[in-house]
């Protein structure tokens, strides 16, 4: 008895199955780029927030002066 | 970056294509997918390059508070380009041909008859894990890697319920009565949940703790478990095929291996690993595939190596040689390639590359016989193998050598830092090779012999030497001692290497060695 070579040819239910991890590939880098801007828009709150904050400062000091 | 969508399916490559068919050039049906891949990958580096550059000049306005998320901003591109690599190593794997022996052909066909785990055990890089894949390739179905750790656990294994995020939602106000959303399938929960039959790889069982597998017999054997927090039963609609590896790192427990059903893989025999090789490199020609399998098992049958070349290095090792041409094997070209640590490549190429197919030959021997120079040094005594002769130390401190002082009983060795030297044993050093001076040290040598330094040197002759005993004999060298207990080789072209012992000379004749004037070029004058 000789030995059988698995995957030795290209078929149909291995592409299947690539097409399937591809599309998961797909879904776990959008999911990646998501949480990216989800960052950047905090940071974006946060530094909007920092200059209101610096003008309310400002505004502040100089209605006690 | 957009949303995986209809018009972004693959079509099945040469979707005619039966088997029996006239042959065509073979097309790898994985290379649209990975060229998809690719192009997807490049598109998302773009967006988090774009990201990135945004969060640093937003990180500059917020100061100290900013860097935090600046990092954070830059990890998720990192952890893009993981999943990116991990996908691409997952096509490899999947993709990979594997050759089946008739023997774990059986023992796979009765595990899935009697719907027990596959167990398999054998030495790293026997294919325990690519089997696994490559079975998943060849039936399209999908695979669970459950890769054991020494802090794995079977709770995990199945699901862990995330009581952290659960109290934030709630301190938030958020609704928090839906549990299920607080739960996260393991990969045997995942495999058990999963709607289609997969392949559940549980990978190194070996490596975690002894309890591990026989926590996990009651739900392999039940193909079910219950989630107590929700109440819910997660029951397999398809029994997953269980593959589990061990590099048997430790034993397993009896009740688990009653359970299961245990195939031992051997490492392949050459004529297997041809079969192998030829799988993987269908155009490999016979002449190299030969030679290279010869001198691969000539490797593999070293002794001492930290890792013994196996079938991932000899099919990159093959590879490597083919694309540069080469038709046939000779010595060991590209080591690297089959060897991953810098000692186990000194140990068969020898320190400086060039190989004499001398394994089993102490580096000592194989510089002699690439010609260097190869002395031993004068030893602090002659019980002290390690610490060389103190006025070794000041010779070379004087002569403006770097050097490492020997310290810690041998564990830091002594040793020179010279262009073109380099220590092949205790207090032993191939200092250059007359044939090529300027690229060794050979006024360091006359200097060490001027003064006494040199106890022996290990020299090639033509002239016999008698063996009183022989110690090892194989079709390149035979080694053994010759009557005075001095350690001898004779080639396999009929020369003696041996080692030419230097007394303490008189104080005169080393006066004069040391002022005559060498000249590393004589010879060549």
């Amino acid at each position: 008895m000789s030995a059988h070579i698995l995957n030795k040819n290209g078929s149909e239910k291995r592409i299947l199955l690539l097409q399937k991890e591809l599309a998961l590939l797909q879904e776990q880098l959008n999911e990646r780029v998501l949480q990216s801007h989800k960052i950047i828009r905090n940071m974006q709150k946060l530094a909007d927030q920092k200059k209101v904050d610096s003008i309310k400062s400002k505004l502040a000091h100089n209605s006690t002066i | 970056m957009t949303e995986p969508t209809a018009e972004n399916k693959l079509t099945p490559l040469n979707p005619g294509k039966q088997e029996g068919q006239e042959s065509t050039p073979p097309v790898d049906p994985s290379s649209e997918i990975r060229a998809q891949a690719q192009q997807l990958g490049a598109e998302t580096a773009t967006i988090f390059a774009g990201d990135v550059e945004q969060a640093e000049v937003l990180a500059a306005e917020l100061g100290d508070d900013g860097d935090a998320l600046l990092g954070e901003a830059r990890a998720v591109g990192h952890q893009a380009a993981e999943d990116q690599a991990a996908f691409e190593a997952r096509v490899d794997r999947l993709s990979a041909p594997y050759v089946l022996s008739p023997e774990l052909s059986k023992v796979l066909e009765t595990a899935r008859l009697l719907g027990r785990p596959l167990l398999l055990e054998g030495e790293p890089g026997t294919g325990k894990t690519a089997l696994a894949y490559a079975l998943a390739g060849e039936e399209g179905m999908p695979i669970i890697h459950a890769q054991a750790k020494s802090t794995s656990n079977a709770q995990e294994m199945l699901y862990t319920f995330d009581v952290v995020k659960r109290l934030q939602d709630a301190q938030l106000g958020e609704d928090v009565s839906d549990l299920d959303k607080y739960v996260h399938l393991g990969p045997l929960g995942r495999a058990l949940a999963s709607g289609e039959q997969v392949i559940l790889l549980i990978d190194e069982v070996d490596k975690a703790k002894r309890d591990f597998p026989n926590d996990l017999l009651h739900e392999l054997d039940k193909m079910s478990f219950f989630i107590d927090e929700t109440g819910r039963e997660v029951a397999a609609v398809h029994r997953p095929i269980v593959i589990i590896t061990s590099n048997h790192e430790r034993d397993l427990p009896e009740p688990f291996l009653r359970r299961t059903v245990y195939h031992y893989i051997n490492f392949p025999s050459p004529d297997q690993m041809s079969e192998i090789v030829r799988a993987h490199i269908p155009d490999v020609s016979e002449r190299l595939l030969e030679t290279a399998l010869d001198r691969f098992y000539q490797i593999r049958q070293a002794q001492g190596l930290e890792k013994p070349p196996s079938t991932s290095e000899i099919l990159d090792w093959i590879q490597v040689l083919q694309a540069e041409g080469v038709t046939e094997v000779k010595g060991t070209p590209h080591p690297e390639t089959l060897l991953k640590y810098k000692r186990d490549v000194d140990r068969i190429v020898g320190a400086r590359g060039a190989n004499p197919e001398m394994v089993g030959a102490t580096e000592d021997v194989m510089a002699v016989l690439r010609g260097d120079r190869v002395v031993r040094l004068r030893a602090k005594s002659e019980y002290d193998r390690y610490e060389p002769d103190a006025t070794l130390y000041t010779l070379l401190a004087n002569e403006g050598y770097e050097f490492t002082m020997a310290g810690d009983y041998g564990r830091i060795p002594f040793d020179i830092h010279a262009q073109g030297v380099t220590r092949v044993g205790d207090l032993t050093f191939a200092l250059y090779n007359p044939q090529e001076p300027q690229k060794g040290e050979p006024y360091l040598y006359e200097a060490l012999k001027g003064r006494g330094l040199v106890s022996g040197e290990l020299v090639m002759q033509d002239e016999p030497v008698e063996f009183a005993t022989v110690e090892e004999s194989n079709r390149y060298f035979t080694r053994g001692k010759d009557a005075n207990g001095n350690t001898i080789y004779r080639t396999k072209e009929g020369k003696f290497i041996v080692e030419r012992k230097y007394g303490h000379e008189e104080d005169s004749d080393r006066e004069n060695r040391s002022q005559r004037v060498f000249d590393p070029f004589e010879d060549d004058q």
